[in-house]
């Protein structure tokens, strides 16, 4: 059986109020799946589900990896880092004050990476140069794109399985997106990380994602693989805007 | 064209160096059906909170039926016929439904603090059977209708909804749009701010996207949902 994490018609909101009514996806090992939606339709409440630091109200969130399967939907966000799920928060929320190394060392202090602290770091500092360059450096004093390459290499510091991106794009310049999702492309052609990504930017989203969904007010509207994708762009947009773009 | 009955000239909001609206004009005409987009951060409810009173804009000037109302506090412009609704719905706990209605109506010039008309109100948003009801029982949806009602009790002549719908399920975000569409026929300009976008297409006759502050594009839904602006704003390139 392939390596997968399965969502299915997973439920969850904010006390009386509901975001997710019953999303179902899937992420295969090696994948870079793309969510694609504009703010309120549940992209952060979806990846905080999977994570653990939603409570789902109902569905299931199952990661099958390596022969096991293991339910992760009601596991605090502790354990599901333990199982090999990372995030990337919005807004990245990096320790400004500490070092780019001490916010890397954060990163990999879990029980399931720990023993393998110095080559975790050895990894993040080969995989992304400039982190080297800066590791002495406060991490709030860095660049938006910079910042955003340091949290994608903190969540990399947990060996995770698989990677929850949300809209690493946001409050950048141009040129950084590209950068950013540049690296994200890479680390999964490469290194053959598996990415779950939410994205406002549609057009560099499904530009790298093999697999992209749209989420519009909390279910999946429609899923294109990447070539189906690039050229229903139009309906995408479309679908996002409220049927009239 | 007939005196619009909200006019913004020239309105500019900073907090510190960050302009949260930037020199917005904007003609709203009685009985318009208008929607806001804009992502988060774009100025939409610091807009709505200039036209309330709730904050001061540096710059402009906005007027209301033809009357400046740019120094007047909050409650004389809800007297003078602006209301709005809140995002998250606030009811006093622990008093029914019905006293929940009684007090905006306290509050109103006319002093008709009558049981008989909260009544009305209550069954304009379909929540009569409720009325007796602690606040605290509602469901999500009860509570949206009556945060609607407490916004109705000074009958208002424009009534912005600020995020009505979120969090609701779709049929009942078709509720709440009958309820907005009905008091819209009854003559009610009502403003609509929604992130819940098949919605605000849905009941907007005219859309305005804002973005840092300033309106971006301004026309139909499908006008404005196919502006290369737009689509930047929310698509990126």
């Amino acid at each position: 059986m392939a390596n997968r994490l399965v969502v299915e018609n997973l439920a969850a909101g904010y006390g009386a109020v509901s975001v997710l009514r019953g999303v179902s996806l899937e992420i295969r090992e090696g994948e870079l799946v793309a969510l694609l939606g504009t703010n309120g339709n549940g992209k952060s409440t979806l990846l905080n589900a999977i994570i653990g630091l939603v409570r789902p109200t109902a569905g299931s969130v199952r990661l099958e990896w390596d022969g096991e399967t293991i339910e992760l939907a009601g596991l605090p966000a502790e354990k599901v880092v333990e199982c090999g799920i990372a995030l990337v928060p919005e807004g990245r929320r990096l320790f400004p004050h500490l070092t780019v190394e001490e916010n890397l060392t954060l990163g990999g202090c879990g029980r399931r990476a720990r023993r393998n602290l110095r080559r975790n770091l050895e990894f993040a500092f080969t995989a992304f140069p400039v982190l080297l360059e800066r590791r002495h450096q406060p991490a709030g004093t860095m660049s938006g794109g910079q910042q955003q390459l340091l949290a994608i290499a903190r969540a990399l510091m947990t060996e995770p399985r698989i990677v929850l991106i949300d809209e690493p794009s946001v409050g950048l310049a141009p040129v950084a997106v590209d950068r950013v999702l540049s690296t994200v492309r890479e680390l999964q052609k490469n290194r053959g990380l598996t990415v779950l990504m939410a994205e406002q930017s549609i057009v560099q989203a499904i530009a790298i994602a093999g697999r992209s969904y749209v989420l519009t007010h909390g279910r999946i509207d429609r899923e294109f693989d990447q070539e189906h994708a690039v050229s229903s762009s139009q309906e995408i947009r479309s679908a996002l805007l409220g049927g009239v773009a | 064209m007939s005196e619009p009955i909200l006019s913004v000239r020239g309105v500019s909001k900073r907090f510190d160096t960050l302009v949260a609206v930037a020199d917005v004009n904007l003609d709203v005409a009685h009985g318009e059906k208008l929607g806001i987009i804009g992502p988060n951060g774009s100025g939409k409810t610091t807009l709505i909170n200039c036209i309330t009173g709730v904050i001061r804009p540096e710059e402009g000037t906005i007027a209301f039926e033809g009357v400046d109302i740019s120094r007047m506090p909050t409650y004389r412009r809800a007297r003078r016929g602006i209301a709005r609704s809140f995002q998250i719905p606030r009811p006093f706990v622990g008093m029914s439904v019905l006293d929940n209605l009684l007090v905006p109506l306290d509050y109103l010039e006319s002093g008709r603090r009558e049981i008989a008309h909260a009544c009305d109100l209550l069954k304009s948003v379909g929540l009569e059977p409720r009325a007796e009801d602690p606040a605290e029982s509602l469901t999500h949806l009860e509570l949206r209708k009556l945060e609607l009602a407490r916004a109705l009790a000074a009958e208002p002549r424009l009534l912005i909804a600020d995020e009505v719908m979120a969090g609701l399920s779709e049929p009942e975000i078709d509720e709440v749009l009958e309820i907005l569409f009905a008091l819209n026929a009854r003559g009610v300009t009502v403003i609509m701010i929604e992130h819940i976008m098949h919605a605000i297409m849905r009941f907007s006759k005219r859309l305005l996207c804002m973005e840092t502050g300033r309106i971006i594009a301004d026309g139909t839904p499908q006008e404005v949902g196919r502006s290369p602006e737009v689509q930047k704003v929310y698509f990126g390139k």
